[in-house]
């Protein structure tokens, strides 16, 4: 029998031999309980500090399919789709821009600039124990480019042989079929899983043109665990990605609508304030096809007031990317005198190509992620230090919409090796713990670069704690992709980007967590200096050619925010949370938060579980958001197509979504659920689409819902 | 006879290498309000009584090991077995038929918070790791607790060492 000493420090000692990522693993005869749900208590010797984590449970539960699902509607987490006709989705950490959140696996940040901008509707929850939020710049040593915060998707190692099969279909042609098994032997696991998903693409407006992009998504992975090699514990998984996805034009037809590239296919008469004519949108300032400076010297031009026809076929409306991605990450670790060893390796192949309304881009990205750190018990202080190195490139091909080939415009290369040191000490017999990081790392381009961090947690008593972080991250702009996600119709970039983005954040938690009422509040703040813009809208000043200028904000942006969430069981089957999030946002330049968020949100939510019967009914209400601002009517004021001026303030609306299962028996589970059950959905009070003065459309109105009452249901098979 | 002579040699052999944690919980009496599927149960309102209070996960397997352990001891009498899992019951539902047939009365099975760092905690566990098996003496005092697997011996020791406290 083992005889453990319950202290922490010489827990975290022994837990330090499985690696970072802790929780739930099995050591010895030791078991470390997760418990990471509201209000959790963070680990601050981990080089991932975890704000909140949503275990394998909570993700079933809200019927979540992708990763973006099972983030989406939490306090200071949320999903903010920025297109309307291809729905690229970003993980919103801290209401900051998604491209500051850094996805991890197993603790191995494998995701960047294209892979994170279609790439996050494709990481399989299958085999997914739990996934870490690490809200805040100084939660993750690993990934300094984290500037909101990283998201850890940590595996599950399975202790017997198992096979998991759901089945679901939903409204708008939705299938999603997904299958995980494991097979244990003495000394290690396998584990395979495949998920299938597929949706029609959806338009409520009913003017052709979709809001909900429909896609077929098939991924693949195998996953294994070796107890011993050698004195090393080994894990890894291999992951395959398939996925295509088309918007604006409905159907799947791919072929038929990249040929389709003249005409009129679309009924610009339908949906709210839509066109008086179907064959266009009014022209509030009128249009000047040939760039003249006048209006009316030429056929094409529209008076001031008159229709814009569109005549650009299915083609010139739709968005269509297929991706195809490979992923293999892998970590050893060892025991090393008192502490532990580990090595982690990542790589990644992400291919997309991308159909932009004419244009073509093709991009080709590769990643490599290298660790080698050791953990060990230095007196009474735990230290961790290590080595990384980063690689990551995109190569593109392209053409613009006419044509003219622009291959390699947003090539990069970027390659940062770094070393790491952090010091974990529990002082007064563990009643504060304190943590204390710096990295440093050398990028190729931006130079050296030092990001601290620092944490104290502090345990007032057992049920309550503060939590106090300061911490620093760094990001490298990488492609014009992450800030305008369709390929632009440009013939070069400009790159005037000579400084890293640099973001300093602070934040303070007291969370409690007693036996029937948890709580949890945070303030959090968070600037951000440098930060990249895209100006799409140049001109070579030469050749009159549209060029894209890529740039730095010479203010920076500050956003701060505040949220509790408040947990109670009501009775022995019946669990209620109330939360809620306030924040505010200081930027002048346009183009830094590009995309609309609200001021406050608030959450309602309530769990059942009785006998074979689980239900969950959450209420998710989103303030207004000033459209105004966001969207810099300033400088481009925006008009729906009868030429009204687009909403200076979006409504504020609740969601309602219900789920339901009802076990059989300890095989058989069937479920049926609702999304946004009172079919709110945005185009009902404004469309996604927009025309500034001179009749130029976009698909970035976007504030609300993109989909309307959603039903599905399936069936569960658990052996 | 010889069998119990053997057990008690056994058992003077190994005391010195399976002592018990000291207690690191307040000497205060302990209490907890936690659910049984039907109601919450707290430890005040039950019987005074020497307790051994059990934390454990059904995806754990030290603590599904010693589930059969604790149900002997419970249906033995001498003291109550309370496990508390820290998971929700549709997950311990899962748990294989031997282990449910364990938790069966007059072991108490109670499930705890959702968040349970606060609880565990308490019962002087605060790094969370499971298994984690605390005993009670009547006045509701920690007397002996231990982190990680523990056997019919352990119990045996403890629970003497509990009744000279």
């Amino acid at each position: 029998m083992q005889h453990v000493d319950p202290k922490p420090l010489s827990l975290a000692i022994m837990l330090a031999f499985a690696g970072p990522a802790l929780a739930d693993k099995q050591l010895s005869e030791i078991t470390v309980s997760s418990g990471k749900t509201v209000g959790a208590k963070p680990v601050l010797r981990d080089e991932i500090i975890a704000t909140e984590s949503l275990g394998a449970r909570e993700l079933e539960k809200t019927g979540a399919t992708m990763l973006t699902e099972a983030l989406d509607k939490r306090p200071g987490i949320s999903v903010q789709t920025e297109c309307s006709i291809c729905n690229v989705r970003n993980v919103v950490l801290n209401n900051l821009p998604g491209r500051y959140t850094t996805l991890l696996i197993d603790s191995i940040p494998i995701f960047s600039s294209v892979s994170t901008a279609y790439g996050l509707d494709s990481v399989s929850l299958g085999g997914v124990e739990r996934i870490d939020i690490s809200r805040g710049a100084g939660t993750s040593l690993i990934a300094p480019e984290a500037l909101a915060g990283s998201v850890n998707m940590v595996t599950r190692r399975p202790t017997k042989d198992e096979f998991i099969g759901v089945q679901q279909f939903g409204s708008y042609g939705h299938i999603n079929t997904d299958l995980f098994g494991a097979k244990v032997f003495q000394g290690g696991a396998l584990t395979a899983n495949f998920n299938h998903n597929g949706h029609d693409s959806v338009d409520a407006d009913g003017n052709k043109v979709s809001e909900y992009t429909g896609f077929k998504r098939n991924l693949g992975g195998i996953g294994f665990f070796l107890d011993d090699v050698g004195g090393f514990s080994i894990k890894g998984r291999l992951d395959i990605v398939d996925e295509k996805r088309m918007g604006g034009a409905m159907g799947d037809d791919y072929a038929k609508v990249k040929a389709d590239q003249s005409g009129n296919p679309f009924l610009w008469s339908k949906g709210k304030n839509g066109s008086p004519s179907n064959a266009g949108w009014v022209t509030v300032d009128g249009f000047d096809s040939d760039g003249s400076g006048f209006i009316g010297d030429h056929p094409d031009d529209v008076a001031a007031g008159g229709i814009r026809n569109y005549d650009d076929g299915l083609g010139g409306m739709s968005e269509i990317i297929f991706t195809d991605r490979q992923q293999f990450i892998s970590s050893a670790t060892h025991k090393l005198g008192d502490g532990s060893l580990r090595f982690a390796v990542g790589l990644a192949k992400h291919k997309q190509d991308s159909y932009y309304e004419h244009a073509i881009y093709k991009a080709e990205q590769t990643q490599y992620y290298l660790e080698a750190s050791t953990q060990q018990p230095i007196g009474a202080t735990l230290v961790t230090g290590g080595v990384t190195y980063r690689y990551e490139d995109l190569k593109s091909k392209g053409a613009m919409a006419d044509g003219t080939p622009n291959d390699g415009i947003d090539d990069y290369k970027y390659k940062t090796p770094g070393l790491f040191l952090q010091a974990y000490h529990a002082f007064l017999d563990g009643v504060v713990e304190v943590n204390g990081s710096v990295r440093y790392d050398d990028h190729n381009i931006f130079g050296g670069i030092t990001s601290p961090r620092f944490n104290v947690l502090w345990n007032h008593s057992h049920e309550l704690n503060s939590r106090f972080a300061v911490g620093r991250g760094f990001r490298a702009p990488t492609s014009f992709f992450e800030q305008d996600h369709g390929i632009l119709d440009t013939s070069r970039i400009v790159r005037d980007i000579d400084k890293a983005e640099i973001s300093d954040n602070a934040s303070y938690a007291l969370s409690y967590a007693g036996d029937r009422l948890a709580w949890v509040s945070s303030l959090n703040y968070n600037k951000i200096k440098n930060m990249a813009m895209i100006d799409s809208g140049a001109t070579d000043p030469v050749s009159g050619a549209p060029i894209t200028l890529f740039t730095s904000a010479k203010k920076p942006v500050t956003v701060i925010g505040g949220d509790i969430t408040l947990t109670y069981k009501l009775t022995p089957t019946l669990e209620t949370t109330v939360a809620a999030e306030r924040f505010s946002y200081r930027f002048s330049e346009p183009g830094t938060l590009a995309f609309a968020r609200p001021e406050t949100r608030a959450y309602l939510r309530l769990d059942y579980e009785s006998g074979p019967w689980t239900g969950m009914i959450r209420g998710t209400w989103t303030g207004p958001m000033d459209l105004k601002k966001f969207y810099d009517y300033a400088n481009t004021p925006r008009y729906n197509f009868d030429g009204t001026r687009k909403m200076d303030k979006s409504p504020d609306y609740w969601t309602i979504d219900l789920r339901g299962e009802y076990r059989l028996d300890k095989r058989w589970s069937l479920f049926l659920g609702v999304d946004n059950l009172t079919d709110f959905k945005q185009s009902d009070k404004e469309s996604m689409l927009w025309v500034d003065g001179a009749g130029n459309y976009d698909v970035t109105q976007i504030w609300g819902p993109n989909r309307g009452r959603f039903v599905y249901g399936g069936v569960k098979l658990a052996l | 006879m010889r069998r119990l002579a053997l057990i008690l040699s056994l058992l003077a052999q190994t005391s010195t290498a399976l002592a018990t944690d000291p207690p690191s919980v307040a000497k205060a009496a302990l209490d907890f309000e936690l659910s049984d599927g039907h109601r919450f149960v707290t430890l005040a309102s039950l019987p005074a009584q020497p307790t051994v209070i059990n934390f454990w996960r059904a995806d754990c397997p030290p603590c599904v090991r010693e589930m059969p352990e604790l149900a002997a001891l419970a249906r033995a009498g001498r003291v109550r077995v309370i496990t508390v899992a820290l998971q929700r019951p549709a997950e311990t539902a899962a748990a294989p038929a031997a282990i449910q047939a364990a938790l069966q009365p007059p072991l108490l099975s109670l499930h705890g918070p959702g968040e349970p760092r606060g609880l565990l905690a308490r019962f002087g566990n605060r790094a969370g790791a499971l298994p984690h098996t605390v005993i009670l003496d009547t006045d509701r005092r920690a007397c002996a607790q231990h982190t990680g697997e523990i056997n019919r011996r352990w119990l045996a020791e403890a629970l003497a060492t509990c009744g000279k406290t």
